[in-house]
């Protein structure tokens, strides 16, 4: 009856094949959770440059708060068109120091007071110039911190990052965050922006040459208009080179030939090209463009502050047909509407 | 012997379903990569072959793919680093050169501008452009 204590009776236990299961079952989960763990860094810087952008994004409403604009993509004090050198042009990142707590930069520089390449041709104005500016790099991005970037054949020198100090190149600060100039490939609008309707599609985003877009002026919603978004040093093999946030030097303002504003411009802000992450062909040119470290898309910031992580598989058509007259039909694809700020059409889901 | 496989197959039955759930979870989640087809080819302008030129598919919804075509003509399409070809569907073909390439053949702008229009299928596609200078 009693059988508590018999010799016969099995007490519960693990057997040796189970107590193996198990540890094979760990070992199992260990090996998924493994690689989980470079995900969740790459998850952690992803979301550090969604920051960096959220700041900037609030940084243009603070300034627009101030002046009732939004910062110029570029400031060029020489007439478009003219010959001679433009080798000061601040950019948005200069003039925006101190909405992102930079204040002591900014007056260092005395930006809008001595210009850029006066600055660069000083030791100390040199070492502002190339103090590392972490809220305009991405954290995934494996660029240098002094931007070198010159660009090689078949456009060699079209893009050149290092500014122009009098007596030679010097590099500054890299960044890795751009303004939207519009869409389309051609670089000739954001640099000449009476250039609106004909041949080019106008600079139709929210920085260009001397540009003063108010909130008024974002007629398709700030939430339905890109402000500014990431270009990597480089993705997959291509090497793009980033751009840089405090401005520019261009040999020649003459826009037929290389290092000119108008590519030089490119440093500062970007165009929609040929598409996110833009690799099958002319890769020289992707420097035009918007492109990211991260998998998948390029994050931007949109013009009511949100960020978005944008596909590298959006809809997107190249508008560099000199027979589009009327501006909205460049904005012919979700990408190209989210680019421009006033194409009055519907952009939908992206 | 029936015992234990009975004992063992209840046991079991808990963390081999967790387990499966897990492996299975993690396989979803391929991104939005549309289907591709494979796309390649010759361009020709006057029975010629043109060199150095981009080709460019753009589909009527979706991201283009493109090429640029090597010393004898030959394209075949990228559509993102790592992934060839074009996404599947109807597509326009235009040409263009590259800003800094001399534009040392002349294209008829016909070409640059309106192209083509093509239909793209699963699988490989082998495309030819014979164009005209007339």
């Amino acid at each position: 009856m009693v059988r508590l204590y018999s010799g016969r009776q099995k007490t519960r236990g693990f057997t040796l094949i189970e107590l193996l299961v198990v540890i094979a079952i760990i070992a199992i989960l260990v090996a998924l959770l493994l690689p989980a763990v470079q995900q969740a860094r790459e998850a952690a810087r992803r979301t550090q440059c969604k920051n960096n952008l959220k700041q900037i994004g609030l940084a243009f409403h603070n300034y627009h708060d101030i002046y009732n604009t939004f910062p110029p993509g570029y400031i060029s004090p020489i007439a478009n068109g003219n010959t001679t050198s433009e080798p000061s042009c601040y950019g948005w990142g200069a003039l925006i120091l101190p909405q992102l707590e930079q204040t002591n930069l900014f007056q260092s520089l005395n930006v809008g007071q001595v210009a850029l390449h006066v600055n660069a041709s000083t030791p100390a104005g040199l070492a502002l110039l190339q103090t590392a500016l972490p809220m305009y790099r991405c954290p995934s991005d494996v660029g240098p911190v002094l931007n070198n970037y010159v660009s090689p054949a078949p456009a060699a020198n079209w893009y050149n990052m290092n500014m122009f100090n009098g007596s030679g190149a010097v590099p500054i600060a890299t960044s890795n965050y751009i303004l939207v100039a519009g869409t389309g490939v051609s670089t000739t609008p954001a640099a000449n922006p009476s250039n609106r309707a004909a041949s080019a599609c106008g600079p139709m985003g929210i920085g260009f040459r001397n540009s003063k877009i108010n909130m008024r002026d974002i007629t398709d919603g700030t939430s339905n208009t890109l402000l500014a978004g990431e270009r990597a040093w480089k993705y997959s093999q291509i090497t793009v080179g980033a751009g840089v946030a405090l401005g520019f030097s261009a040999s020649i303002d003459d826009q037929s030939s290389s290092a000119n504003v108008k590519s030089a411009a490119m440093a500062v802000i970007g165009l929609g090209y040929n598409g996110i992450n833009w690799s099958a062909n002319n890769q020289v040119h992707q420097t035009r463009g918007f492109s990211s470290a991260h998998t998948g898309g390029a994050q931007f910031v949109l013009c009511d502050g949100s960020v978005r992580l944008i596909s590298e598989n959006i809809d997107y058509k190249t508008t560099d047909n000199a027979a589009l007259t009327d501006m909205t039909l460049h904005a012919n694809s979700t990408l190209g509407r989210l680019l421009v700020r006033e194409d009055g059409q519907i952009v939908g889901e992206f | 012997m029936k015992r234990l496989l009975e004992t063992l197959s209840f046991r079991l039955m808990t963390p081999m379903t967790v387990c499966l759930t897990m492996l299975l979870s993690m396989g979803c989640g391929g991104g939005d990569m549309p289907e591709l087809g494979d796309v390649s080819g010759k361009v020709t302008l006057d029975g010629k072959p043109l060199v150095g030129i981009n080709i460019l598919f753009t589909p009527e919804k979706g991201r283009p793919a493109g090429a640029v075509t090597d010393e004898e003509g030959y394209y075949e399409l990228v559509y993102l680093d790592g992934y060839s070809g074009c996404k599947v569907g109807p597509a326009k073909v235009t040409f263009e050169w590259s800003p800094g390439v001399e534009n040392t053949v002349p294209v008829p702008a016909r070409y640059m501008n309106d192209g083509f229009s093509v239909t793209v299928k699963e699988g490989s596609n082998e495309m030819d452009f014979p164009l005209e200078s007339k």
